[in-house]
């Protein structure tokens, strides 16, 4: 704020100017009405007492006129000029000659006579007055008096004199006595106002007025002061804020910046160098965008806010003087210069570096958990204690044939139903706090039982009752350890037969063997039995017939058949310990299905399970068919399982004419099995699953479901061919078997 | 009638031995037997049987060695393993042309198949049943 000086001095001087003027014109006017009052009067009083003159003069003259001497006209002339204001007095005949006649020569004194008309100063005697001069009645001559003015003007100065005299003095007193008065009451008020402010302005906020008048400058100076005191106050206040504002500015943890619109940093406050590492000063002046990790994204930012106005918590990635990236969330909007036009940007910019961080600690903590929660192999589903489902990963989804967003919020019992019985458990479990945990639980499906481990836990957390359920498809484990068990069964019976065989072989031969021999020796078409029976003196014929009335024949043939079978056992658990990776030989697939047929017909399994007999058995075999190098055994086993499924399956189904069909042909460089059936064929699930290992149509427990499988491994792996199958619902199965012909071979 | 053929039965056990020999006497055949290798080699040694059916399990030299040790000794004359247990012919069997159908399993069922197989390994010319 400019501050006006101008010295209260220059008032005063104003003043006794306008009262130096005031007089004058007072003067000036009083003088110059005096003076025409003045002259008027003095011009009347000469002509009027020149007049009288006059009259006199022509009254002396008239009488002795003629009769006059010259010398008394002299002297009374001379008489007459003693007035300084007469210079000429003439006395004229009627016929105007001058008769006698006094003047003044001019600045001396000196009186002269005047003698004709030239002697008359007529130049200076602007006032002329003529008489006549009567004599009963006759006019004689004139009287004529030439005056000057001198004495008037002489008086008029004396008057002006007198009358400024008597005005000035008293006039100057007034002006005096104003002018005191001017000072006393309003200069020294104004002043000591005027100075108050100027101390004030100059910051002493307690300067004040003291004053103790009650007129308006008193009024003034208290409103002068009430308003110091209001301002000292505010200012006060100001101050307080400020140093309240300052402080805040100061110690502010976030950054406070103001930047113009061409970006550069006019302000920002002293937590830059903890947020950035650079001081205030070496902030204030440059470009925002110099601080920033990416170039641009200040522009961004001044968009963003030109368009709404203000930014609210906008990310912002900031550079460290140590090259760290720094996350700030910006608070800011423009601010507008006094024609409201866009001066440019301020807010606040707070780090929140590790705000992010943790966040993305969080976030990759949860994504990492639920990536945990979906690669567990195990299905997972968390519900509270209504049961109600909270969370399920993809396994789950799976098993339940439900998302997630379907499943939220449904009972879990009407998604798991398989489970339901263990389901049930789980409010016992959440209030227990104990886990719940079933292994190897069957469950119905398809073909086949699928074997769950499940578990339900208890959720610790307090505030809320949560279980977690957890299962997972053990059925490919179960099934291998049925199947390690079963292995290492049949390896023991192996090792046990293979350790026993030819113990039990031998006394086995014996009783089989010899029941054949008392067959044969009971028999009458041998030549030595009937020499043997001659000898003796028995007929043979007759010891046949009692033999076999007693049913002793049967017996025997009872005994063969009892070793048979159990020779049969002997030689099937053999199997199990015959060691594989036989060597090959190059053999006829036609007698090998002979071999493996007359095997299916003895086979004790097949005969005790289903009546092979009553299947009708057609060959249509090539008759030029090469030998092909094969494992006999091997293909005997594959061949066998095959027609013992097809067996099965025909027994199973009931069929009228049940009927395998066995061909063999050459194709290309294979030799080629088919065994077909006309049974109840496989449905597309089971066809494509057929040489899966473990899986199996028939019963828990009744198979291990390896037999396809270890057919495909025989055929593909151990020989090179290919096995295939052909089957429809209805149609019966047809299995092909491709065994490459040995090119140097026959 | 023709010369009969000599079959030579080796097996430690009596029972079995004297099954076979029964039967195959029964058939024709000139049957003797042995109860170890040694001793069959010892009768292989004169040199006139068409046949020899061997168990493998043998005490001392097994069945296998014998048939190899025989054969050196009378190339003519044939082999039947007869085993309990699943018996593949080896390199060395294989080159002196004995096969799989050198093999007959132990106990066996039918020994007509037995007499079928001798006469099939063994028929000599004339030699027919």
């Amino acid at each position: 704020m400019v501050i006006i000086s101008e010295t209260p001095r220059s008032i005063r001087r104003e003043i006794i100017t306008l009262l130096v003027i005031c007089l004058a014109s007072y003067l000036i006017i009083s003088g110059i009405s005096v003076l025409l009052y003045h002259q008027k009067q003095l011009i009347n009083d000469q002509r009027h007492y020149a007049k009288l003159r006059g009259e006199r003069i022509a009254h002396i003259v008239s009488t002795p006129v003629g009769d006059l001497d010259k010398p008394y006209l002299d002297e009374l002339l001379l008489q007459n000029m003693n007035d300084d204001d007469v210079n000429a007095i003439v006395i004229k005949g009627a016929d105007g000659r001058i008769v006698a006649g006094k003047r003044k020569l001019n600045g001396t004194g000196k009186m002269a006579d005047v003698l004709d008309a030239t002697d008359i100063p007529v130049s200076e005697s602007k006032r002329f007055d003529s008489h006549p001069v009567l004599s009963r009645g006759r006019l004689i001559g004139h009287v004529e008096m030439f005056l000057n003015d001198e004495e008037i003007n002489n008086k008029l100065k004396l008057l002006l004199l007198e009358e400024f005299a008597q005005a000035v003095i008293p006039l100057f007193i007034v002006c005096l006595v104003l002018y005191v008065g001017i000072s006393k009451l309003l200069l020294t008020p104004l002043a000591a106002v005027f100075n108050m402010a100027r101390v004030f302005g100059a910051g002493d906020l307690s300067a004040r007025v003291q004053t103790a008048s009650e007129n308006e400058i008193g009024t003034l100076a208290i409103t002068f002061n009430r308003m110091a005191d209001r301002i000292e106050e505010k200012i006060g206040q100001l101050a307080d804020a400020e140093k309240q504002y300052r402080s805040l500015f100061e110690s502010i943890q976030d950054v406070f910046y103001r930047e113009d619109k061409d970006g550069i940093v006019r302000l920002v406050s002293p937590s830059i160098e903890k947020m950035l590492g650079y001081c205030q000063s070496e902030v204030i002046g440059r470009d925002l965008g110099d601080f920033c990790a990416l170039s641009g994204s200040r522009a961004l930012l001044f968009a963003e806010a030109s368009r709404d106005g203000l930014v609210e918590d906008y990310d912002l990635l900031l550079k460290h003087r140590d090259g760290r990236i720094i996350t700030v969330s910006a608070n800011s909007h423009l601010y507008y210069d006094e024609q409201g036009a866009v001066a440019g940007i301020e807010g606040t910019f707070r780090d929140v570096t590790d705000r992010t961080r943790a966040f993305e600690e969080i976030s990759q903590l949860k994504s990492s958990f639920a990536e945990i929660v979906e690669t567990l192999p195990s299905a997972i589903i968390v519900v509270n204690g209504d049961l109600r489902i909270e969370l399920m990963n993809r396994l789950a989804e799976e098993f339940c044939g439900f998302l997630l967003s379907q499943a939220k919020g449904v009972s879990v019992l009407r998604v798991l139903p398989a489970f339901e019985n263990e389901l049930l458990l789980i409010p016992q479990v959440i209030s227990s706090k104990e886990s719940y945990a079933r292994e190897k639980l069957a469950v119905a499906g398809g073909f086949e039982n699928r074997f769950y481990n499940f578990q339900i836990y208890p959720m610790k957390s307090k505030e809320s009752s949560r279980a977690v359920i957890r299962f997972e498809d053990v059925t490919d484990k179960v099934r291998i350890q049925e199947a390690l068990l079963q292995s290492e069964k049949m390896l023991m019976v192996g090792g046990l037969a293979a350790g026993t065989a030819h113990e039990i072989n031998n006394p086995l031969a014996a009783i089989l063997q010899n029941a054949q021999n008392i067959e044969r020796r009971i028999s009458p078409e041998i030549p030595a039995n009937l020499e043997a029976a001659r000898e003796i003196g028995i007929d043979l014929l007759s010891v046949r017939d009692y033999l076999e009335r007693r049913g002793i024949i049967g017996f025997v043939t009872s005994i063969r058949e009892g070793g048979a079978r159990a020779s049969k056992i002997i030689t099937n658990m053999l199997q199990f310990s015959r060691k594989s990776g036989s060597r090959k030989e190059l053999s006829d697939l036609n007698t090998l299905l002979d071999q493996s047929l007359e095997l299916a017909a003895s086979d004790y399994d097949l005969r005790k399970r289903y009546d092979f007999r009553q299947i009708r058995i057609e060959k249509d075999f090539a008759s030029d068919l090469p030998m092909v190098s094969i494992t006999v055994p091997e293909i005997e086993q594959v061949v066998l399982n095959i027609v013992k499924n097809a067996a099965q399956a025909l027994s199973e189904a009931n069929s009228a004419d049940p009927c395998i069909t066995l061909r063999t042909s050459r194709k290309d460089d294979f030799a080629v099995i088919e065994i077909e059936d006309n049974g109840p064929g496989m449905t597309e699930l089971v066809r494509r699953r057929v040489f899966e290992p473990f899986f199996t149509t028939r019963e828990v427990g009744s198979g291990t479901g390896l037999g396809m499988s270890v057919s495909y491994t025989i055929i593909t792996t151990n020989h090179g061919g290919f096995i295939d199958v052909w089957s429809e619902p209805g149609e019966g199965a047809r299995f092909t078997i491709s065994l490459p012909i040995d090119r140097g071979g026959t | 009638m023709n010369e009969a053929i000599r079959v030579l039965i080796i097996d430690d056990d009596q029972l079995v031995r004297e099954s076979i020999s029964a039967f195959l006497e029964d058939d024709g055949f000139i049957v003797e037997s042995a109860s170890s290798a040694e001793e069959a080699l010892a009768r292989i040694e004169s040199g006139h049987h068409d046949l020899c059916i061997t168990d493998f399990s043998l005490p001392g030299m097994d069945g296998e060695e014998l048939i190899l040790s025989a054969y050196s000794l009378s190339p003519k004359t044939r082999f039947i393993m007869h085993s309990g247990v699943n018996f593949t012919p080896s390199a060395e069997l294989e080159l002196i042309g004995f096969t799989r159908e050198n093999v007959m399993s132990k106990p066996i069922i039918r020994l007509e198949l037995l007499s079928e197989r001798i006469h099939m390994l063994a028929g000599k010319p004339g030699v027919s049943e």
